[in-house]
């Protein structure tokens, strides 16, 4: 709960009494857009949180006048909960007036004010200081200094299931849970998740578990894209057994700045919205299935253009109008034909009647031949190749060994 | 309101001669000329189109262009026609205003050196391979609703269900870009939502024909024949006689030396033409490492 409640104010601090939360919130009520905003959105995250009842606020100047009206306001419906005075404060609310209960209801004394106008030192001779200075501090006359909770440095929680389930929606209804306190930790901090472990636990032993690795493209702390994301996942997982306990565990956290609002949706928006995509394809088709194209400085047709998949958490390439300039496409223009499309791994060619053939029909060789010869350090490679035409006058790409072997290599797509 | 009905004599001149009926509704259009383009999803504009950088070919497309914001399906036989060439201009143009091109499983690897000398700079491709249909569809409708890219291509087996070009089709009305699906030609006969469709007919390189199947227009017979050259233009074309035949270039056991009929031919060969030594002689370069023992 109280790591929790970090995402609202770094000041949090338990109270007195054991169900009491201390959040020291006027420097951040701007921030949540006042008072009633920012506990309305306590008590719809505490019931998001599987909390079982509303939760009693209490406000005050001073941590202690804040509990006592929260318990104040516990008791019953009528008092509010920024009433005016403690003047009307039940004495047998205050736990340093516990002790001397009898005593002081012997006297007359039930409320707040009726011990005020009386002298202090006979008040202290009798009760002990510690009434007097409780009373002090939540008037705001000693300061009443707290240690505030810190946040742990990584995030791990696990979570039992009510029973044991393979049932995936049933499952997101408990991840869900599990970001909702990963989200608190990382606002708390100001992370952004980048990478996460989810654990199944199944059967009885230790080791039987399933983990799922997920990465994001960039920090977020967005639900929706966290969640979506998830569920991609677990759309395409196989469960071997019913899961017990579900574990959430972040490995990669960033520092995270935000998001800038752009006030026109342009091209950040579509970049940004790109990168959702490749995760979510990722995310459902595997973690090498979304690629880039590179170009490299060689001569060997396999190494001068490459396709690499695309690095998760590295930033998508971003193409410059400014690195391509029309001299650039004249000096490209000059070089010999490439194919659009290049196979994977040359396919030999039958010759048939001294010319090469592709699929029995023989090829009409149409430009060529260029020699590509790579350096002596590197693998052997002599070949000459050629711009054939099919019988279906289409473009392709082949070659020829000195061993006089033809191969396909390409298309001109 | 009553009234005595109005006859379309009734109405004077101008406005039996409507314009431009797409003023009224973008939906609207004379059924003798092209429509302007498709009707945004948001605010009822009609969504701009890029030109396809073939006059003859942005003459009979709706709006002048590859409709952006509509499913465009190209039929083509096999891999290597100039699918890619007829495209590169509309690509070109999205690239350089820096927007991300994606292809979905594409058939093969798109080469980058053969992009960047079309102009199209290869960083601006992203390229998403799938080997399950399914996971194919799937991934196509995600990059549509995702709106986020310059324009989209992406390549279709034969047996796609309707009913998801159907929903390629709802999904691809909010996107801001062209939408290309590559089918085999054998889904020509088979109905289809997509608002544009097309098949590509080969013709002697240079040459493309384009028929066009469906738009929203008069019905178009005849094939748009198109030149699509290949950029580079360094390599001497080989002449017709000698590649047909493919003499000079035939495994000569007998001797290194081409024999007597083929040799006038090779003199006619461009650099470094002739036929490769059976038993390559010692390349200099190869013997470097011995001297340096």
């Amino acid at each position: 709960m109280g790591q929790w409640a970090l995402q609202f104010t770094p000041d949090v601090a338990l109270g007195q009494h054991e169900q009491v939360l201390l959040l020291e919130v006027a420097a951040s009520l701007r921030l949540w857009g006042g008072r009633s905003a920012l506990l309305n959105r306590l008590e719809a995250g505490l019931a998001s949180l599987g909390w079982p009842e509303p939760p009693c606020f209490g406000l005050g100047t001073t941590p202690r006048s804040a509990e006592w009206r929260a318990r104040w306001r516990a008791e019953g419906p009528s008092a509010l909960p920024e009433a005016p005075s403690l003047g009307g404060l039940p004495l047998r609310l205050i736990p340093e007036a516990q002790p001397h209960l009898t005593v002081l209801q012997g006297m007359g004394l039930w409320q707040l004010q009726d011990l005020q106008p009386l002298p202090r030192a006979g008040l202290r001779r009798r009760l002990g200081p510690a009434l007097l200075e409780a009373i002090d501090a939540a008037l705001g006359r000693v300061p009443d200094p707290r240690l505030p909770l810190q946040a742990p440095a990584t995030f791990s929680q696990s979570m039992e299931l009510p029973e044991p389930s393979a049932q995936i929606e049933l499952l997101l209804l408990g991840i869900e849970r599990l970001w909702l306190a990963c989200q608190a930790w990382l606002i708390g901090l100001q992370l952004g998740l980048v990478r996460l472990r989810l654990v199944f636990h199944q059967g009885r032993r230790e080791q039987d578990t399933q983990a799922v690795l997920l990465g994001l493209s960039e920090p977020t702390q967005q639900s929706s894209r966290v969640m979506r994301l998830v569920r991609e996942r677990l759309g395409a997982l196989q469960l071997h057994q019913a899961v017990h306990r579900l574990s959430w565990e972040v490995v990669q956290a960033q520092p995270w700045d935000g998001q800038t609002p752009s006030l026109f949706p342009g091209l950040a928006q579509a970049q940004q919205d790109l990168r959702g995509l490749c995760e979510r394809l990722e995310a459902r088709l595997g973690p090498e299935q979304v690629c880039v194209l590179s170009l490299h400085d060689s001569h060997c047709p396999e190494v001068a253009g490459q396709m690499h998949p695309l690095a998760i958490d590295r930033p998508l390439p971003r193409p410059s109008p400014s690195r391509w300039p029309e001299a650039f496409q004249r000096s490209a223009a000059l070089q010999p034909p490439r194919p659009l499309w290049l196979l994977d791994a040359p396919q030999p060619l039958r010759i048939l009647g001294h010319r090469p053939c592709l699929r029995g029909t023989p090829l009409r060789l149409r430009m060529g031949p260029e020699r590509i010869e790579s350096q002596w350090w590197e693998a052997p490679l002599r070949r000459d190749y050629f711009v054939a035409e099919c019988e279906d006058q289409r473009l392709v790409w082949i070659y020829r060994t000195p061993e006089h072997a033809w191969f396909l290599h390409g298309h001109f797509g | 309101m009553s009234g005595p009905p109005i006859s379309l004599a009734d109405l004077p001149l101008e406005a039996r001669h409507i314009r431009n009926p797409q003023a009224i509704h973008p939906d609207l259009w004379h059924a003798s000329g092209l429509s302007q383009g498709l009707a945004q999803e948001v605010g009822g504009t009609l969504q701009p189109s890029v030109p396809s950088g073939h006059a003859a070919l942005d003459a009979q497309l709706p709006g002048g262009g590859w409709p952006s914001g509509c499913l465009t399906e190209l039929m083509v036989r096999a891999l290597g026609m100039g699918e890619l060439r007829l495209l590169a201009p509309a690509l070109r143009l999205l690239a350089q205003s820096g927007k991300q091109i994606l292809m979905l499983a594409p058939p093969s690897m798109p080469y980058a050196p053969a992009l960047a000398a079309l102009g199209i700079p290869p960083e601006s491709f992203l390229v998403v391979r799938a080997s399950r249909g399914a996971d194919r569809l799937w991934a196509i409708e995600q990059s549509l609703k995702s709106n986020s890219f310059g324009a989209l291509l992406a390549w279709l087996d034969a047996d796609v269900p309707p009913e998801a070009l159907r929903r390629f089709h709802l999904a691809a009305r909010q996107a801001r870009g062209p939408v290309f699906l590559f089918r085999p030609m054998a889904a020509q006969n088979q109905a289809s939502a997509a608002p544009l469709r097309m098949a590509l007919l080969p013709r002697g390189y240079p040459g493309l024909a384009v028929q066009i199947l469906k738009r929203r227009g008069p019905v178009s017979l005849a094939p748009i024949p198109i030149a699509v050259p290949l950029p580079q233009r360094a390599m001497r074309p080989l002449e017709d006689r000698m590649a047909g035949a493919g003499v000079p270039l035939q495994p000569n056991r007998s001797a290194h030396v081409p024999s007597q009929h083929t040799r006038p031919a090779l003199d006619r060969l461009p650099l470094p033409g002739g036929p490769l030594p059976r038993d390559s002689a010692p390349h200099p370069a190869r013997i470097g490492p011995s001297f340096t023992h």
